[in-house]
């Protein structure tokens, strides 16, 4: 009987957190439907907010910047990244710790500060703002995202195996190709969709750094949030976390199927 | 085939090889025998190009290697576990030394199908590595590097990983393959019963140096080194002093006795300290009695443990002065010295061997 009330009460401490967390985006969501231009009484289903998105001239411009600033940047740092953890990991050189702490720090720098100061450095270099400025930030801080996460993959990756290819003929460049990044393809990836929604979420440094006609989607939202929370920025909110949920399924659909074919996988759990 | 000059590998402070020089011929079946740590991978990774000796030479065909990668050798290696691609199937493991040198498709159709035949992989080309047992995944690591021919072939502890009656049964794949291909092969076990069995030639190592060349019976009837003798087979060792008897015959002064033994293959010094080894299937016992046991010239004592062997009996003799030996009987002849009993030890003379006293 005891046991039964625990179990209960236990149950319904997760529903409330649950409730805690997903009720606002829920309500979010239902009220970008709502005819009603107060966000508080429904009146009924429509569609209007979504269509008047649509035709926003604004909306598709910031849409557009986001898309770029997201991709170069995830693009970018991907790459980087995944050659600062080559070089992390295959390499001991003088000053190793310090230039791996280093790299790792954008992840704890208050986003604040690093906007601030990445402002102050395309000031410093005279370099006009834009889209391109917000995209040399992300990937600043992009960067040390995908290290540490390709990183992790490269742990669990047998170094034999390279050797097994290079003994049987592969030279460098064939190595690479054919065994090291098919087997590490899966923490790339994850470095790249996980720089991707870094990026598209990112408000505060792209605050700094964008300059005039490259405003990104997160302060498109903030700039209409000045008049008051309206439908449609509801219905705009209510795209966004489409599309990044959508990212994220991809991505663990990306990497379930890639573990289902891959034994390393299963050793690094 | 392969000419190792003087060569010597350090990390760090440590001097993992220590100026070995060896010739293996074509065609020959060599291994590298030898503990734990002296030296027998770091010697096969620098012939395959995965380390670069710190001095001295290796030439494979004649050529001298230098610093050429792996992928320039014409060696192949077969890795002690497998370091098979998970992520392609067993065919496409196999054929892809041949795919990254460029070799036409159909040629590597013909000469995969080819080696899948030789080794009994038809029917598992679509599968991948960790759907294979291990004694399958060590027949695909096999056929991966006997396709592309190469003029030597590498194994490090190739059959390490497998359990004793599937090691058995490839060893002798291994034999037959090696046979047939007349590729050279440079194998490196630490399991002396693996050297003997396969090996034309076995080159005992021990703390990065050669201590022997020879055939596996030369290493076994003629050991040059008290660490050979003991290494190789087992041993009784008597430790003493030198003592030449004239002709061919030498002798040691063990315990106030002389033991007459055979010449030395290595010279030692006359009077100098010198280690006697008696093989346990040449010990010969008999019962005694007290009168006997107490009589001079024989060597006595008592036995103190029976151990069953399957094929033989092993028996553990404690002579009057502590010193143990190990005997190794026939089943037959079990019994017949239960412990407790007093034995006279003996031998055939002429087959203990002397070796420097180390
Ligand atoms: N990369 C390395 N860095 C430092 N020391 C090494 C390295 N590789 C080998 N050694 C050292 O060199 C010595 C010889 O090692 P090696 O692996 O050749 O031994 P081995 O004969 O193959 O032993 P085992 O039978 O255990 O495989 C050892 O003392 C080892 O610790
Ligand atoms: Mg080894």
């Amino acid at each position: 009987m005891r046991r039964r009330g625990l179990r209960v009460a236990a149950g319904l401490y997760v529903a409330l957190i649950f409730l805690f967390l997903y009720l606002p985006i829920g309500i979010l969501v239902l009220f970008s439907f709502n005819r009603s231009r107060l966000s508080t009484v429904w009146t009924g289903f429509t569609l209007d907010w979504y269509r008047e998105l649509f035709s926003d001239y604004a909306i598709w411009l910031a849409t557009s910047n986001s898309l770029i600033v997201g991709l170069a940047s995830a693009l970018i740092s991907t790459i980087i990244g995944t050659m600062a953890a080559f070089a992390l990991h295959r390499y001991s050189f003088r000053g190793k710790a310090l230039f791996e702490s280093l790299l790792q720090l954008p992840i704890v720098i208050p986003e604040i500060v690093m906007g601030v100061s990445l402002l102050a450095f395309f000031v410093l270099i005279n370099m006009p703002l834009g889209v391109h400025t917000v995209t040399i930030a992300h990937v600043a801080f992009n960067i040390s995202f995908v290290t540490v996460v390709v990183r992790a993959r490269l742990y669990s990756f047998d170094t034999t195996l390279e050797e097994a290819a290079m003994d049987l003929g592969a030279n460098r460049w064939q190595t690479f190709f054919r065994v090291t990044l098919p087997l590490i393809a899966p923490g790339v990836l994850a470095g790249f969709l996980i720089a991707l929604t870094l990026s598209l979420d990112d408000f505060i440094i792209a605050f700094f750094t964008a300059g005039v006609g490259s405003t990104t989607l997160p302060m498109q939202v903030y700039s209409m949030m000045r008049f008051g929370v309206t439908p449609k920025v509801n219905a705009l909110s209510t795209l966004i976390l489409a599309v990044v949920i959508a990212i994220g399924v991809i991505g663990q659909f990306a990497l379930r199927g890639k573990k289902e074919r891959d034994p390393q996988a299963d050793l690094a759990g | 085939m392969v000419e190792l000059v003087e060569l010597t590998k350090r990390f760090g402070n440590v001097t993992a090889v220590d100026g070995i020089s060896l010739s293996v011929r074509a065609g020959e079946f060599l291994t590298l025998l030898g503990p734990s740590g002296c030296g027998k991978t770091t010697t096969l990774r620098m012939i395959a190009g995965f380390e670069m000796p710190t001095s001295g030479q290796i030439l494979i065909d004649g050529i001298e290697m230098g610093e050429t990668p792996p992928y320039l050798r014409p060696v192949n290696t077969v890795f002690q576990h497998y370091a098979l691609f998970p992520h392609l199937s067993v065919y496409d493991n196999i054929a892809f030394g041949l795919k990254v040198k460029k070799v036409k498709p159909a040629e590597i159709k013909a000469r995969v199908s080819r080696v899948v035949d030789m080794l009994g992989l038809n029917g598992l080309e679509s599968r991948r590595p960790r759907q294979l047992s291990g004694g399958q995944q060590q027949r695909v690591a096999l056929a991966r590097a006997l396709v592309g021919e190469p003029k030597v072939l590498l194994l490090d502890e190739p059959l390490g990983a497998l359990d004793l009656k599937l090691r058995q049964q490839i060893q002798l794949e291994i034999k037959e393959l090696q046979n047939k291909t007349g590729i050279t092969f440079i194998y490196v076990t630490h399991d002396q019963e693996e050297a003997m069995t396969l090996s034309d030639r076995i080159v005992v190592m021990r703390a990065g140096r050669i201590e022997q060349i020879g055939t596996p019976r030369q290493i076994y009837t003629m050991p040059e080194t008290r660490f050979v003798a003991s290494f190789i087979g087992e041993a009784n060792i008597f430790e003493g002093r030198a003592v030449a008897a004239g002709g061919h015959s030498w002798a040691i002064e063990w315990n106030g006795r002389m033991l007459k033994a055979r010449m030395p293959v290595r010279p030692v010094p006359q009077g100098g300290k010198v280690a006697m080894i008696v093989r346990p299937e040449d010990i010969r016992l008999s019962r005694v009695d007290d009168a006997e046991a107490s009589s001079d010239g024989l060597l006595v004592g008592k036995v103190v443990e029976e151990i069953y062997g399957g094929s033989h009996v092993r028996i553990v003799v404690q002579l009057t002065n502590g010193t143990r030996l190990h005997a190794r009987i026939s089943n037959d002849q079990a019994g017949l010295y239960p412990v407790g009993s007093t034995v006279s030890v003996a031998w055939p003379e002429g087959s203990p061997i002397l070796v420097a006293g180390d």
